[in-house]
């Protein structure tokens, strides 16, 4: 009885492992962008806006560090223009703005390591059927590999509803969220222009906040 | 967000197994009664009528065991496994009236029916052994949709059913081993509901080529 029931699992086994991946290289490597609003909100009411000359980004232990270079201030202006075309006015005041935006961005890399070789690296290699297929046995190696994505959050703000009592504005209402994200190459020319395509994307698709 | 998962560990157990199988049989076949068959067979499946992965595909193979009951009617069971893709392009996809998704994406759906089936041969000279199949069981499936750095997948279980018209073809007279052609549908009532998609059932036209011993 146990061996038909060890038998039965490994059919299921068997059959569960048998799926084939799709050609993932089909794949654009524009990053996906996904917008979300508070349908509560009225937009055409926010005229004036605040956006900070610095993107926020995680450092070192994921402290809160600044961006602040000059691709920093290219995309941050990106971001005041989409919104002044939309007919928004930046303020320098934070205090009397409607809305506040901010822009955070981060940078996560994937270390993928394993070992290939000896008997029971895999059924691929001809060190799994022995010496006998004529591959052989050698010496275990590692292999490993590695990909780095990029995220870019766009977050509009209701500066209007703070509470008095709350004079930190920590309790402010996000009214829009962009949030985007794909895979980095090794160009950051290639990889800046991903970021701003996916910040115009996100204000493509928003329709509703344009005035 | 679902990632990925690595099924090497998988595949090796699978490749254990099946050899473990041939080499069982190739031990017992002389024993093996003469109203015990079996098939085994490569897959070519098309879904009709989804949205959802509906490229045909070559991605899937099919076994059956057979044993003859009276005359000609047989029971047996049967387990196949196919993947269907089909790559959609950058597009904008409302996920609910306040959420948008702009991105392209690989769509994939692996299907693993198993059950129950009846046979009813049709004719049987030695050589040529039409017959007709009626199967009935369940269907696990696991839909991924692929996009950007992660993917999205489901894994519905759903009832399953499909008819089958088919020819085992014996080159020697009366011989256990031989080809097997077939034609089949399958509707299985899985249900689901990826991004934008929402599937309530699959259906599939395909054909299936391989022995019979």
């Amino acid at each position: 009885m146990m061996k038909k029931v060890l038998a039965c699992l490994l059919v299921a086994c068997a059959l569960g492992s048998c799926e084939k991946d799709p050609d993932m290289s089909e794949l654009d490597s524009d990053f996906a962008v996904y917008t979300q609003y508070d349908p509560d909100f009225d937009f055409s009411q926010a005229t004036t806006f605040y956006l900070p000359d610095s993107i926020l980004t995680a450092g070192e232990g994921l402290k809160r560090e600044y961006w602040k270079d000059e691709n920093a201030q290219t995309l941050v202006d990106q971001v005041a223009q989409e919104l002044t075309r939309r007919g928004y006015v930046r303020s320098n005041d934070k205090d009397a703005a409607d809305v506040g935006v901010q822009m955070t961005y981060v940078e996560t890399t994937v270390n993928m390591v394993g070992f290939v070789g000896g008997y029971w690296d895999g059924w691929w290699s001809s060190g799994f059927w022995g010496p006998y297929w004529g591959g052989g046995w050698y010496m275990p190696f590692p292999i490993s590999y590695q990909y780095d994505t990029g995220s870019i959050v766009l977050e509009m703000v209701d500066l209007a509803s703070a509470d008095a009592g709350d004079p930190s504005r920590n309790q402010l209402p996000i009214v829009w969220r962009a949030s985007s994200e794909g895979y980095l190459s090794s160009s950051s020319r290639v990889n800046m222009t991903l970021v701003q395509r996916a910040i115009e994307q996100s204000f493509d698709q928003s329709s509703y906040i344009n005035h | 967000m679902k990632t990925r998962e690595n099924r090497g560990w998988a595949r090796s157990l699978a490749l254990v197994m099946m050899i473990s199988l041939v080499a069982g049989f190739e031990v017992r076949a002389q024993h093996l009664p003469d109203e015990l068959h079996f098939n085994l067979d490569w897959q070519l499946n098309a879904p009709i009528g989804s949205d959802f992965a509906n490229h045909l595909s070559g991605y899937g193979m099919s076994f059956e065991v057979g044993y003859e009951v009276v005359g000609p009617w047989s029971l047996g069971a049967f387990a196949s496994f196919h993947t269907n893709h089909r790559y959609v392009g950058r597009q904008t996809i409302a996920l609910s009236p306040t959420e948008a998704l702009t991105t392209d994406q690989q769509q994939s759906a692996f299907q693993v029916p198993f059950g129950a089936l009846v046979s009813y041969s049709l004719y049987d000279n030695g050589y040529v052994q039409p017959y007709v199949t009626a199967k009935v069981g369940a269907m696990w499936q696991r839909n991924t949709s692929y996009f950007s750095t992660v993917g999205y997948y489901e894994k519905p279980w759903g009832f399953y059913v499909s008819p089958e018209v088919g020819v085992n073809i014996h080159p020697l007279k009366w011989g256990r081993f031989g080809f097997h052609v077939a034609a089949y549908y399958s509707y299985g009532t899985n249900e689901t509901r990826l991004l934008n998609i929402k599937e309530t059932g699959r259906s599939s036209l395909g054909l299936r080529a391989g022995i019979c011993f």
